[in-house]
């Protein structure tokens, strides 16, 4: 299973368009970097009630807003996109057979699976977090962290609660390739499944927008992904982050065994 | 099972169905736990003369605002306010984070997406610290360690003395009953319920609930008449009664931060310069809730003052030409010629008001 595992990891990694859009990934932060550097900062305290208007002042702000303006759509559509791959783009390719005459179950190829778009949800929001960090610690240096709470974190403490952001944003990807990988047994179609994901997750940001909905927002899986801001308060609020945890852990369960009831009783012709 | 499985494969769709329709049972039975607990019966003035008495050594928690006043909503951020706490609580649900620890100090933290609105006070100073501008409004508190240390002035009535007399004022225009009981924040809590007996007031009960082993209010509900939902609630959501850590209070303003020294204010005497631009006392119609309060503008308000009342719906009367700000508990009215009159009533009292004054 482990060498399954590898050469899935393996596979996903060396595809062109994945690596394309790591790139793309990666160009966020930096962009927001260089833009913010040749303005010339826009005005001290005249910036919005965000990470971006912090950039100027620490470029730890740098990877914060990145994930911010990433978490939207990019990060999703990453996933969107190897969570096609995963078994549609098997069956489309007409791999899937003789995958499938591997000894080894189909539960345990469907967990192979997931398990290869769990490593993608790290990698991209490490991208992230990494171009973000080099590009606004290059262009604006990095200081002492100060909290929305208005007090300061040594450079440290800045560091270990951008990668506990980073895993936070991560788990709700995460579930989000489990809705992934459901489609992905319905369909031949990698690209369906890409534009399904997409679908879901557009609907249900704009569902959390409209305040008439507000007995719904609770249930959406993307209602507390924004919620890794709580942790650049003193002392963290962790209520929101728990709440959503919580979330992002019911969606990928119902989805994978949704995935697995598909998966495993699924007449595989392609 | 796997047997069964292979034989029936629709049965693998059970399992994802399974999980949903727990996570659904399971937030029925947690709802379900906040059904009314039995607690020992309480008078309304037992009530109030224990949470008058009510002393905590400290506590903190989170506290849930919400305002459904028939107001527009506003987006975060909106004017500063008062003292830097935003307009925007006005409107909508909100959270905040409270600190407080006896002659330690006290803090709360209103939470935004991305931006926090702190209010600081601890033995030697007082400070505003908000996110969105980065500023800080800073007080030095009088003589801070002895007036924190001060015992506190021996009171001149018993709370249970004050409870009766809040009581039999009340009255008159007040039913006052604490014969149900309710759950916030997960503890078993008193519901203390004010019902006005006239008829022309907006308000149509208000709910305090007061927790059955401190005593301290955690909620209090506002309902308009014939309303099902409550026009302003605030309450914790969460809360625990330990005494909270003394960093909690301090308070260091960052590098970059603009910050504004305040006098501590004082009631001051110098009465004439404080009263330039500022209302008129207020003259007094009406009784208990249907109090309606009258005054003038002073002769220049300010431009936003002017600009925000155009958006409001003009009306006008035997009284006069006005604008009508017309909200789920309070009205308000101002006329084109600078008189104002407000209350917990329907505008139509508020005209009657006027066409008397």
């Amino acid at each position: 299973m482990a060498s399954l595992l590898r050469s899935e990891i393996g596979l996903m990694m060396s595809r062109r368009r994945n690596q394309m859009g790591l790139l793309v990934l990666a160009g966020v932060p930096v962009l927001l970097a260089v833009a913010t550097k040749l303005s010339g900062g826009g005005g001290e305290h005249g910036g919005g009630a965000d990470f971006i208007s912090q950039v100027t002042q620490n470029g730890l702000f740098v990877p914060l807003a990145s994930l911010t303006l990433e978490l939207t759509l990019f990060l999703p559509m990453a996933l969107a996109m190897v969570s096609g791959d995963a078994i549609a783009g098997e069956a489309h390719q007409g791999t899937l057979r003789y995958l499938l005459t591997v000894p080894v179950s189909r539960v345990r190829l469907l967990a192979v699976k997931y398990l290869a778009l769990v490593f993608g949800a790290f990698v991209a929001v490490t991208v992230v977090l990494a171009a973000g960090l080099i590009a606004g610690t290059l262009l604006f240096g990095a200081r002492p962290m100060i909290t929305l709470s208005g007090t300061t974190i040594g450079v440290g403490a800045g560091l270990w609660r951008l990668a506990i952001a980073g895993l936070y944003v991560v788990a709700g990807l995460c579930a989000l390739a489990a809705i992934g990988l459901f489609v992905s047994t319905l369909t031949e179609q990698p690209i369906a499944v890409t534009v399904a994901v997409m679908v879901v997750t557009s609907a249900m940001w704009i569902a959390d927008q409209i305040p008439q909905l507000s007995f719904l927002h609770g249930w959406l899986l993307v209602d507390r992904w924004p919620a890794f801001a709580d942790l650049i308060r003193q002392p963290p609020v962790w209520d929101s982050i728990v709440q959503g945890l919580l979330v992002d852990g019911a969606y990928a369960v119902v989805f994978l065994l949704l995935a697995w009831a598909r998966f495993a009783g699924k007449d595989i012709t392609s | 099972m796997n047997s069964l499985v292979r034989r029936h494969p629709a049965v693998r769709w059970a399992a994802p169905a399974l999980v949903v329709g727990l996570i659904g049972a399971g937030q029925l039975v947690s709802r379900s736990a906040d059904a009314a607990p039995s607690l020992p019966a309480k008078t309304p003035q037992q009530l109030l003369a224990s949470a008058l008495s009510a002393k905590v050594p400290g506590l903190s928690g989170t506290v849930t605002t919400s305002a459904d006043l028939g107001l527009p909503q506003l987006p975060e951020g909106t004017g500063s306010g008062v003292a830097g706490i935003p307009l925007s609580l006005l409107s909508g649900s909100h959270t905040m984070k409270v600190w407080y620890a006896g002659g330690t100090g006290a803090r709360v933290a209103l939470l935004g997406r991305q931006s926090e609105t702190d209010l600081i006070a601890n033995r030697t100073d007082a400070w505003v610290w908000n996110s969105s501008d980065r500023t800080v409004l800073h007080a030095k508190l009088p003589s801070g360690g002895k007036h924190a240390n001060a015992p506190v002035e021996a009171p001149k009535y018993s709370p249970q003395q004050i409870a009766d007399w809040a009581l039999k004022q009340a009255g008159p225009t007040t039913a006052v009953s604490s014969s149900a009981n309710t759950v916030v924040a997960g503890r078993s809590a008193y519901d203390l319920t004010l019902t006005p007996k006239q008829s022309g007031t907006k308000v149509g009960s208000i709910h305090v609930a007061i927790d059955a082993k401190t005593s301290i209010p955690l909620q209090v509900k506002v309902f308009a008449k014939g309303a099902a939902n409550p026009a302003l609630s605030v309450g914790f959501s969460q809360v625990s009664f330990t005494v909270p850590d003394k960093k909690v209070f301090e308070f260091t303003p960052p590098a970059g931060a603009s910050v504004k020294s305040v006098a501590p204010q004082r009631h001051s005497t110098d009465k004439t310069s404080a009263a330039k631009g500022r209302l008129a006392m207020p003259s007094i119609s009406g009784t208990g809730w249907e109090t309606v309060l009258t005054t003038t503008l002073p002769s220049k308000a300010s431009q936003s003052v002017q600009d925000a009342l155009t958006m409001l719906p003009a009306v006008s009367g035997s009284w006069g030409k006005g604008r009508l700000l017309d909200t789920a508990l309070v009205s308000a009215v101002v006329t084109d010629d600078g008189r104002v009159a407000a209350g917990m009533v329907p505008p139509s009292a508020l005209y009657t008001a006027l066409g008397r004054g």
